[in-house]
C-alpha cells in the first residue's frame, strides 16, 4: 500500500478511531491522541499485511483494540475513573469534554470488554461479526457481551442522572 | 436496530480538532518511522549477509580441516599423553562434531529474527 493511499484511508477513518478511542479511555483526550497515533503508526508498518476483503475500519480497530488492551496491561491495575480522577485544568475543551462527562463515567465503569464492544457497534457501527475480528472473539460472545453491555450502560446512566 | 443509546452515541461529537492538521502530524510522524524502519531492514540484511558468511566459512573451515587430517594422519608416540592420543583416536568424529556445532548455531542465528523486526510487528494482525 503505498503512502498516499494509506493517508487517505486513514483520512476518511481517523474521526471516527478517535472519537471511540476516546470514549473507550473515559474522556482522557491525552490517552486517546497518543492511542490513536500508536493505531495509525502499527498500521502504516503493516499495511503490507492489510488485506483487502477486510474493511479497513475492520482492520483498524482491530490494532486499536490490542494497542488498548495493551495500554491497560502498562497501567496501573485499577482504572482511573473521572469522579476520582485529578482535576481538569481549564481549556478550552473542557467544557466539551463536561458535556460528555456522564457518557464517560458511565464507560469507564463497565467492564473493558463490554465498554469496547459497545464503543465498536455504536461508535465505529461494526457488526457483530466485524467485532469478533477486531476483538478476536467469536460472534455469539460479542452478542452476549452487547446485551449486558447495553444493560450494564443503561443502568449506569440512569445512577449518574 | 435503534435504541436509546443509539441517539446518546449519535449525539456523541466530541471536538477533535483540524483534521487536516492532525493527518500533517501523522504523516511526519509516519516519515520518520519508515526511516527507522528502512535502517532496521538494513540492519538486518546486513546481519543475515554475516550469518550466511559465517555459516559457509563455517562449513568449508571444516570440510578442510578433515580433509587435512585425512591426508596426513599423526603418528602417536610414545612421548605423547593419553589425552593426546585419545584426541588423535578421535579427531575424525571431533572435527565432524565441531562442524555440526558451527553450522548449527550459525543456521540458529540466520532463521533468528533480529529484534528490531519483531518489535515492529508486534500486536499488529
Amino acid at each position: 500500500m503505498t503512502q498516499e493511499r494509506f493517508a487517505e484511508l486513514v483520512r476518511k477513518e481517523q474521526e471516527v478511531l478517535r472519537r471511540f478511542l476516546l470514549a473507550l479511555c473515559g474522556g482522557c483526550r491525552e490517552e486517546a491522541e497518543d492511542l490513536a497515533q500508536e493505531t495509525l503508526i502499527k498500521a502504516w508498518l503493516s499495511s503490507e499485511r492489510y488485506v483487502e476483503r477486510y474493511k479497513f475500519s475492520t482492520w483498524l480497530c482491530k490494532i486499536a483494540y490490542h494497542c488498548y488492551v495493551d495500554h491497560l496491561r502498562r497501567m496501573a491495575p485499577t482504572p482511573l475513573l473521572l469522579d476520582e480522577g485529578l482535576p481538569l485544568p481549564a481549556t478550552e475543551q473542557t467544557d466539551a469534554a463536561f458535556r460528555y462527562e456522564t457518557l464517560h463515567k458511565a464507560l469507564s465503569k463497565l467492564p473493558m470488554k463490554e465498554r469496547t464492544t459497545l464503543c465498536l457497534f455504536y461508535l465505529e457501527e461494526q457488526s457483530i461479526r466485524e467485532i469478533a475480528i477486531a476483538t478476536g472473539s467469536n460472534p455469539l460472545a460479542v452478542k452476549k457481551q452487547l446485551s449486558r453491555g447495553r444493560e450494564h450502560l443503561r443502568k449506569l446512566l440512569q445512577d449518574e442522572r | 436496530m435503534k435504541d436509546d443509546l443509539n441517539t446518546l452515541f449519535d449525539n456523541y461529537r466530541p471536538e477533535l480538532g483540524d483534521a487536516d492538521e492532525y493527518m500533517e502530524r501523522l504523516q511526519q510522524k509516519i516519515k520518520v518511522m519508515d526511516g527507522v524502519k528502512h535502517y532496521a531492514d538494513a540492519q538486518r540484511r546486513l546481519y543475515r549477509r554475516c550469518m550466511l558468511v559465517a555459516f559457509v566459512t563455517g562449513i568449508v573451515a571444516g570440510a578442510l580441516a578433515v580433509v587435512y587430517l585425512m591426508l596426513h594422519p599423526m603418528v602417536p608416540t610414545e612421548k605423547m599423553s593419553r589425552m593426546v592420543l585419545w584426541t588423535i583416536e578421535l579427531r575424525p568424529v571431533l572435527t565432524a562434531l565441531m562442524v555440526v556445532l558451527v553450522s548449527t548455531a550459525a543456521a540458529i542465528l540466520l532463521t533468528r529474527q533480529p529484534e528490531t523486526e519483531s518489535s515492529f510487528s508486534r500486536n499488529t494482525p
